[in-house]
């Protein structure tokens, strides 16, 4: 008994205990959808960005690290290729569960709050049940986890020049993944002025940090450039530009969606010459006249436009967070509403703001995370134009950070006697 | 001025007489708010009117099929002296009875908690409540039942701290016989209160043994004697027919789409088209058939079952009928039926832990709230038909608000001394 408590105290095997629960239920819940692997046109899509990054072009429509990635496997081992990504980002997002113990253990100081969230993040459906969609979806979620880790350590860690540096360099590649990531930049700027402040004294560091922030923006700034040389705007991608037309053509602004093309699909051929054809893939390729117009009837209806998104945000409230189970029961059993999360949400920020005005707490870790829910839920709700729960997906983790801080602010404990 | 407010801020916080009058008060205002808000009147369903019908029955002294005699006696006694304003009444009725019911809960959780906080959330929470008030609208019995339930939860409360005189348990013992023949569902609540009666007096907390003898028997007498007379009517040993056409509706499946209606007398009618009522008579002994049927494919209606809770998990519970009127305003009044059984499944380990342990403070009356929700929930799946879990269990949503504050009084829920770590920790 006293070996058993021993090891339920060791972290290692508390950690890998829950990894290697979590890889058999996501293996277990993959095997229940008999190995699927969810393609779709948005897959397509990512492929057909890959051609265009790989021959050294900017994609109108994607950034470049997914893509990328789908063209480098493809072109090695075309028949593997969907089984790699999904073995990838089981891995990926299994191993981020040693971010966010890290990030929750050094936060609120409590192992066992930590190994709680850590194992209630592993073993999520609603995290589980994206590993094996070809989407971004998974490795953004993994990429948040590391990302919060990083910010952590930045305020909480020794080794601040290189937490500082490692988060720059991650903020860069997260958004080269998925340009949704943008609204993350308030969060990481917060904590990185704050670091910057606190050490002003430290001049190494006063420099890694200026330096760090000057490269997020000089690399940021200079895709930007390229892809404005490339398609005429200041942007990553397309996909803001077009959900906007979609949600105009919604209300009936604008009358079709110009030059949505869909359509088959082949890879080139790998090593072997073999290739992998996507049934449908997507591009979107819309004359200027178009754009112009379009842009001219957003900025006319803008009041309109902002009206519908509010309807689109309070309609959220009633979306679920799903997740895919073995059976529909055990399936139903973890189904969330959205609402539920930006309810914990307001009471955490208003717990904080407490902590903050009253108790002369620091809240800085709490503000950017609080900073990362508002960003992931505003640009999905304002840059999609459906399909919010997927999109919104990607801050989720930080929910798992914020619930250890806000119970951390509370005190629990249970009487030893039995009173009257 | 802000000075003096400070000072008597504290003291009225603390005062339960203040607290109850302010809960109160705030319910009043909101819940009339909110039914002239919504302004779509009294909720009726398809039973409504089958109580007029069987109210009429059993004022001519008869025994309904369908019916326990309560609610329909209620709604032919507004009936005759409201006449045309008979649902108006039956609403005033409600809703005076669940603010009357907002002070026993308020009483009930003041036994086992002093902090204001954890009185004032678990009473707020269920005076407030928008489901609630919608229920005094509906023309059903869940009000009434929700409102009872409250009350009989408030006197084993009083049996379990002790504190129970002969009045407590004769009232426990009326309330739940008021309560079944409110509603035939409230039967799954009589063991827990043979239950509460014999731990307690192994704990040697119940004073009053023959009391509690005595109002059991009683009560017992009184069921014995209403099944029997349900037996000698009608063929079948229960309080109604509801859970043997529910039975039967499980075996049909689809093949019982429409059931024949009849019109109230006139002496009843209530007017606004809801004087028709549907009526159901086993003329062809199909309940014994479909009994055999179930028999037979027990595996099946097991399977039938476990679909019925991934179903409901998706329900929201309080149950809501006029959901797009205060859809946005109210939705964080209402979850959805997986966060309670998430719930249920983490508190019942815990507190069995806690028993363990011998951290027993405040565990039976958590275990008293546990049992009603589960037996609720249990009873709801196993006897009802359409799968309206949400409505059908609605009487646990009292002990559900009172296990909020039960469960932070149990913990010792309170804000950290200390500030907490971010700015401390940072290393420079």
């Amino acid at each position: 008994m006293t070996k058993i408590k021993k090891l339920l105290h060791s972290e290692r095997f508390v950690l890998s205990m829950i990894i290697i629960i979590g890889l058999a239920l996501n293996v277990a819940r993959m095997a229940a959808i008999g190995f699927q692997i969810g393609v779709y046109d948005d897959s397509g899509s990512y492929f057909t960005s890959g051609d265009v990054f790989a021959s050294g072009n900017i994609d109108h429509l994607r950034t470049p690290v997914y893509p990328l990635l789908c063209h480098f496997l493809a072109s090695i081992s075309a028949p593997h290729t969907f089984k790699i990504i999904v073995i990838l980002q089981l891995l990926v997002y299994l191993s981020s569960a040693l971010p966010m113990y890290y990030a929750v253990s050094r936060l609120t100081r409590r192992k066992r709050f930590a190994a709680i969230a850590t194992a209630l993040y592993t073993w999520s459906p609603m995290f589980g049940g994206y590993i094996h969609l070809i989407l971004t979806e998974s490795f953004a979620i993994s990429c948040t986890t590391y990302l919060i880790a990083l910010l952590t350590a930045i305020t909480l860690s020794r080794h601040k020049i290189a937490a500082t540096i490692g988060t720059a360099v991650f903020l860069v590649f997260m958004i080269m993944l998925r340009p949704f990531f943008v609204c993350f930049i308030p969060a990481v700027a917060i904590v990185m002025i704050y670091a910057l402040i606190k050490s002003i004294r430290n001049r190494l560091y006063v420099i890694a940090n200026i330096a760090s922030m000057i490269g997020i923006a000089l690399a940021l700034g200079g895709y930007m450039a390229a892809y404005n040389r490339a398609y005429g705007s200041y942007s990553f991608s397309c996909v803001y530009e077009l959900n906007r037309c979609l949600a105009l053509k919604k209300l009936e602004l604008i009358p079709t969606i110009e030059s949505l093309n869909y359509f088959g699909y082949a890879t080139k051929g790998d090593i072997n010459d073999d290739v992998i054809f996507m049934p449908e893939s997507w591009v979107w390729q819309p004359s200027q006249q178009y754009r112009d117009m379009c842009e001219k009837i957003y900025n006319d209806n803008f009041v309109t436009y902002t009206k519908a998104k509010i309807f689109d945000f309070l309609y959220s409230f009633v979306l679920f967070y799903t997740g895919e189970m073995n059976s529909p029961v055990l399936e139903s059993l973890f189904h969330m509403r959205i609402s539920y999360f930006y309810l914990f949400t307001v009471l955490f920020i208003l717990l904080e703001l407490y902590y903050l005005f009253w108790r002369k707490s620091c809240v800085v870790i709490s503000a950017a995370l609080a900073l990362i829910f508002v960003g992931g839920v505003f640009t999905a709700i304002w840059g999609a134009d459906s399909q919010f729960v997927r999109i919104m997906t990607p801050m989720l983790p930080c929910v798992f950070v914020m619930a250890p801080i806000f119970l951390s602010r509370f005190s629990f404990s249970i009487d030893n006697i039995d009173k009257p | 001025m802000i000075k003096r407010l400070k000072e008597i801020l504290p003291t009225i916080l603390r005062s339960d007489f203040e607290n109850i009058l302010f809960i109160v008060g705030v319910a009043i205002y909101w819940s009339l708010h909110w039914i002239k808000f919504i302004a779509m009147g009294f909720i009726t369903s398809s039973d409504t009117s089958t109580y007029f019908a069987a109210g009429e029955l059993f004022a001519n002294g008869g025994i309904d099929y369908l019916r326990t005699p309560i609610y329909p006696l209620i709604c032919h006694i507004m009936h005759h002296y409201f006449g045309e304003y008979v649902l108006e009444s039956l609403t005033a009725l409600h809703l005076i009875v669940f603010y009357i019911s907002i002070i026993f809960l308020h009483r009930t959780i003041s036994l086992f908690t002093d902090k204001w906080a954890f009185k004032f959330i678990p009473t707020a929470l269920y005076a407030w409540s928008i489901p609630i008030f919608e229920m005094c609208l509906y023309i059903m019995t869940e009000s009434l039942s929700i409102s009872g339930m409250v009350i009989l939860i408030y006197c084993m409360s009083r049996i379990i701290v002790g504190k129970a005189g002969r009045g407590t348990i004769w009232s426990a013992a009326l309330i739940l016989l008021f309560l079944v023949f409110l509603r035939p569902f409230n039967v799954c609540f009589i063991p827990i209160l043979v239950l509460i009666m014999y731990f307690s007096h192994r704990k040697g907390s119940l004073k009053h043994l023959k009391s509690a003898i005595i109002s059991l028997s009683a009560t017992s007498v009184v069921f014995f004697s209403y099944c029997l007379w349900f037996f000698n009517t009608y063929g079948i040993f229960g309080f109604s027919y509801v859970s043997t056409l529910n039975l039967f509706m499980i075996s049909c499946g689809d093949q019982i789409s429409e059931l024949p209606y009849n019109e109230l007398t006139e002496e009843v009618q209530i007017g606004h088209g809801r004087d028709i009522y549907w009526v159901w008579f086993d003329k062809e002994n199909c309940v014994a058939e479909a009994k055999k049927n179930l028999k037979e494919h027990t595996a099946h209606f097991v399977k039938g079952k476990i679909i019925l809770i991934g179903k409901s998990c998706f329900k929201i519970f309080p149950h809501v009928k006029t959901w797009p009127a205060f859809h946005y305003s109210a939705i964080f009044q209402c979850v959805t039926m997986n966060i309670i059984f998430i719930a249920l499944m983490v508190l019942i380990p815990f507190e069995l832990w806690l028993w363990i342990r011998k951290r027993r403070r405040l565990v039976p009356i958590i275990a008293l709230h546990l049992l009603i929700c589960c037996l609720s929930i249990a009873t709801t799946i196993v006897g009802s038909s359409n799968g309206e879990i949400e409505r059908l269990s609605m009487p646990m949503f009292p002990s559900l608000c009172l296990l909020v504050g039960l469960l932070a009084e149990q913990t010792n829920f309170r804000l950290q001394e200390s500030a907490v770590q971010q700015s401390q920790q940072f290393c420079n």
